[in-house]
């Protein structure tokens, strides 16, 4: 004999599953497909955040590249300068005058301290 | 493009379903989608609101991050998240809670008085909250300490509400059974 609890579950056991309207389905899958594209927008929105906020303040950072000649070129202040051409017009005047090479020497010398770099032989 | 789908292989269904595999969706919709809605059409008493309780479910297990570990039974996890999305309805309405909707409130709620031979019938008679604890813990063996903790109740407030339901139904049952012999 049963109780009238084990009547009560076996009823509720027995009632058939109420089918969902047709609709249903194709309405949470178009839910999903346009959750899908806005989280596709998003997450290429915020690739494009991220890559400028990377790339932007790199580029800030980088330091201006030098202009070849200038930098590399020693600073020549005016009263060397004006040795400097006093030194060429003595060389000039000496090959003029076709001066020997012991008197030459000393005056590229001289003008090679003068603009701080080593005597190069073609000079001479 | 869809790719063909491994019968019994829900975690590689659900994660073909997260990319916008229609066929994976398909094929989860046809072996869950009934039993979600009809849970939730017990629950509420509402087609409507089980056709919303039904959705916001499985786009709950379309997340990325929804709590479902894989190796583990997707229907008892769907079930689950479609009791509580029903529960948060009901605590939001928050006058059932308050346990003073009477069967005669639940008679003019749900139409008119089913047959107590009839167990949906049975159940509608019941006031929302009443039915939901019932059925929770009757035919889907919700524990009264998980019901407490979801309707942030104690257990003693859950037991009194199933018992004297329990007895009701007990009662119309019998009353009913007497009346057709």
């Amino acid at each position: 004999m049963t109780t009238p609890g084990q009547r009560l579950r076996k009823r509720f056991t027995a009632l058939p599953q109420v089918t969902p309207p047709p609709s249903l389905g194709e309405r949470i899958g178009r839910a999903h497909r346009s959750r899908l594209r806005r989280l596709r927008a998003g997450a290429i929105a915020a690739a494009l955040v991220v890559a400028c906020v990377a790339i932007v303040p790199a580029l800030q950072r980088e330091p201006m590249r030098a202009t070849p000649g200038v930098a590399s070129t020693p600073a020549i202040d005016r009263e060397k300068l004006a040795d400097v051409r006093a030194l060429d017009r003595a060389l000039q005047t000496a090959y003029e005058r076709n001066a020997s090479d012991d008197e030459i020497a000393p005056l590229w010398a001289a003008r090679a301290r003068l603009l701080g770099r080593p005597i190069h032989p073609a000079d001479i | 493009m869809n790719s063909p789908i491994i019968a019994g292989d829900e975690p590689a269904l659900v994660r073909k379903a997260r990319w916008g595999d229609h066929a994976a969706f398909d094929e989860l919709y046809r072996l869950h989608a009934a039993a979600v809605y009809t849970l939730a059409h017990r629950l509420t008493g509402n087609p409507a609101t089980a056709e919303d309780i039904t959705q916001e479910t499985f786009l709950r297990m379309l997340q990325f991050l929804n709590g479902f570990k894989d190796g583990l039974p997707l229907r008892p996890w769907l079930k689950r998240v479609a009791a509580n999305a029903a529960i948060d309805r009901l605590r939001r309405d928050r006058h059932h809670l308050m346990d003073e909707v009477t069967e005669e409130q639940a008679h003019a709620e749900n139409g008119t008085p089913a047959s107590a031979a009839d167990a949906a019938g049975l159940l509608r008679r019941l006031p929302p909250l009443q039915r939901t604890l019932v059925w929770l813990h009757e035919m889907e063996g919700w524990t009264h300490a998980e019901l407490a903790a979801r309707f942030r109740q104690s257990p003693s407030w859950s037991k009194s509400i199933v018992s004297r339901s329990l007895a009701k139904l007990r009662d119309e049952l019998e009353t009913d059974t007497g009346h057709c012999r």
